[in-house]
């Protein structure tokens, strides 16, 4: 089972290594370049757990329709007299 | 027509074919052994030199233009084995894959810099030049350094056997990334799918080595002169009664050089006021030809006849550039096999064009005599062509024949001009006796002058080669470009990382493969290219296709999105 994860964990990093041209580099480089994407991963993990829940929330509470308050307009198609929808 | 060829004029040319002949010798002894792939790589060095258009992917929509075409000006070709488009193999590069590519090759780029910023790159630096301008291309040295220098193992390989079906490679190391290479002293005999030697003809023994040996000992290595001075024997002028008879021609005239037979013929043949229609995937020795000749060049879209068509009529309403004077002649100038994509030209449509516009078509057949047609005689051989259609047939002995050199057929008329004012025959060494006598008994053999079928087996040995072996790469799910019966077979890996994996890859399986990269093709089409030969036998192709889909899994070569063909393919 380990040595399966293993090989496929092999098998992604040779592909990810293939598509980034990672391949061609030598060690000082693919550490660098790792190293760029492991920060910006980090970042974008750490602020999607500190910052998201807050914006998120914040967004909803933009979004959602301000609840009704006192005498709703009514609206009327032109073309029929009935009554499509009540807010 | 022959104003060109002033004295200044023939003075410049001497002076470059002078130059290449004395890079291509520094190269052999540079390697310090036969050049497997130094072909290759010294094509991919001419290619960087193509500038005939950008490269765009048409040929999609080229195969639907092209049909249509055909059918609006009533030219009908049933006679003919026409070009039809399914024949070719195509497809669209998928958006994640393009967008990976250039993602790689900036990243590259980047590093590159990075490290040209911080580190004195390893290489000999010209001292005491303050105040002179670089003399060498600032980008393609950067290019060199720090991009190709990464993957620099996988060409221009030293190897020490002739390049057969297979070949021994010397193995090197690099301890500095592919700054320097050191010799491990051992050897690997590898399977050869990278040298273009279609019909075997390129072997350490029978009879084409035997009697080259043999024109060693009777004639020496070189006349030493030109073909208008000394270096004219009866060997010369049977190879060009030979080579007219086998192409059907008039007459012939061969040269000692192939890149030189278009280089220096091309200028000779047109002058300032003539007009050129190029295929934009021409060779560079073409498009080097043309420009040293002064006529005006229109490039058209790779194999696309509509657009030769639009551009042809467009030139000729315009006429010449300023002045609006009619050309003095129109040249369309094509290739056979193109071997960077594996394409056929489609000979019938551009012999109706010209018969059509009464221009001249000068075809290049170096990949394409002796490995295409029923006989071997090439693209005109192929689709059932008279050969007087095409007015000027040139071609090399390089490949086919294994040996060296090219020829231009044709006209009786055509060949007494060229005899006359090539600067190739007046003032390039004329072909060494024992190359003239390779290529004198391969031709010999393909024609069945000795006696046997041998020449029609290795015929249909290649085409069946072919066919297998790009039916098989379909049914594997990897992406292949060309016509199914062109024996240069390039397979599609676009990312600049690829190629390396898999030239590296396919060494330790023992499989010789040459990659093409960037600066040869489009950055988005890095491709690894298959050249089958009528040396390989049925098993050496099943070990390699076996390999071929066992590392295409391993490495995402699989891009095909094509149905496959459940059936087993049959040799």
């Amino acid at each position: 089972m380990l040595e399966l994860i293993k090989k496929w964990m092999a098998y992604l990093y040779l592909h990810y290594e293939l598509a980034t041209c990672i391949y061609m580099f030598e060690p000082w480089e693919r550490k660098l370049i790792n190293g760029a994407v492991i920060v910006i991963l980090a970042l974008v993990t750490f602020s999607s757990f500190v910052y998201l829940p807050k914006y998120t929330e914040t967004l909803l509470h933009f979004l959602t329709p301000v609840p009704p308050v006192g005498t709703g307009d009514i609206h009327i198609q032109h073309g029929s007299e009935k009554i499509v929808s009540i807010s | 027509m022959a104003d060109s060829g002033g004295s200044e004029m023939s003075d410049f040319t001497a002076t470059y074919s002078e130059t290449a002949t004395v890079e291509s010798n520094s190269n052999h002894i540079g390697n310090g052994s036969v050049a497997y792939e130094k072909v290759d790589s010294e094509e991919s060095l001419r290619n960087r030199r193509r500038l005939n258009g950008t490269a765009v992917n048409h040929r999609d929509e080229d195969l639907r233009k092209t049909t249509s075409s055909s059918q609006q000006n009533g030219l009908n070709f049933s006679k003919h084995n026409t070009s039809s488009g399914d024949k070719e193999s195509f497809e669209e590069v998928s958006l994640i894959s393009a967008c990976l590519t250039y993602l790689g090759f900036y990243l590259l780029m980047v590093l590159g810099y990075i490290n040209q910023l911080l580190f004195k790159p390893k290489v000999t630096k010209e001292e005491n030049r303050e105040g002179y301008v670089p003399l060498y291309n600032s980008f393609e040295r950067f290019y060199m350094l720090y991009i190709y220098r990464r993957v620099r193992d996988c060409w221009n390989r030293p190897i020490c056997s002739v390049p057969g079906a297979e070949l021994t490679l010397k193995d090197r190391i690099t301890p500095d990334y592919g700054w320097t290479f050191e010799f491990t002293g051992t050897q690997t005999r590898c399977l050869n799918l990278g040298s273009y030697n279609y019909l075997g003809f390129a072997a350490a023994d029978g009879p084409c080595a035997d009697d080259s040996a043999k024109m060693i000992e009777k004639r020496g290595l070189a006349y030493c002169s030109s073909r208008q001075e000394l270096g004219t024997s009866f060997l010369h002028q049977d190879l060009e009664a030979l080579t007219a008879k086998f192409l059907g021609t008039e007459d012939a005239i061969v040269f000692g050089m192939g890149f030189a037979t278009n280089a220096l013929n091309l200028p000779t043949l047109m002058s300032p006021g003539c007009l050129v229609l190029s295929d934009e995937k021409n060779h560079a020795s073409i498009i080097l030809g043309l420009r040293l000749s002064g006529a005006t060049i229109k490039v058209f879209k790779h194999n696309n006849m509509k657009d030769l068509e639009r551009v042809l009529r467009d030139a000729l309403v315009y006429g010449q550039p300023k002045t609006g004077a009619p050309w003095k002649k129109m040249i369309i100038c094509v290739e056979g096999v193109y071997s960077m994509e594996g394409s056929i030209v489609k000979l019938p449509e551009i012999v109706a064009l010209k018969k059509k516009y009464k221009a001249y078509i000068y075809l290049d057949e170096a990949h394409s005599i002796g490995a295409t047609g029923p006989h071997g005689r090439g693209i005109v051989d192929y689709y059932g062509l008279d050969p007087s259609d095409v007015d000027i047939l040139m071609g090399t002995f390089t490949k086919s024949f294994g040996s060296a050199g090219g020829y231009i057929a044709g006209s009786k008329r055509l060949i007494n001009f060229l005899r006359t004012n090539s600067h190739a025959h007046w003032y390039a060494s004329s072909m060494s006796p024992p190359v003239a006598q390779q290529i004198f008994t391969s031709m010999s053999i393909i024609l069945g002058l000795d006696g046997t079928n041998e020449g029609r087996r290795r015929i249909e040995q290649l085409a069946r080669n072919t066919r297998y072996f790009r039916r098989r790469l379909a049914q594997i799910g990897v992406i292949t470009y060309g016509h199914e019966d062109s024996p240069v077979i390039p397979l599609l890996v676009y990312l600049f990382s690829k190629i390396g994996a898999v030239v590296r890859t396919l060494t330790t399986r023992k499989i010789a493969v040459v990659g093409v990269g960037f600066p040869a093709t489009p950055i988005m089409e890095g491709r690894i290219r298959f050249c089958l030969s009528a040396a390989h036998t049925k098993e050496q192709l099943d070990y390699a296709l076996n390999v071929i889909d066992e590392i295409s899994d391993k490495l995402g070569l699989k891009y095909s999105r094509k149905p496959r063909d459940p059936n087993p393919i049959e040799y």
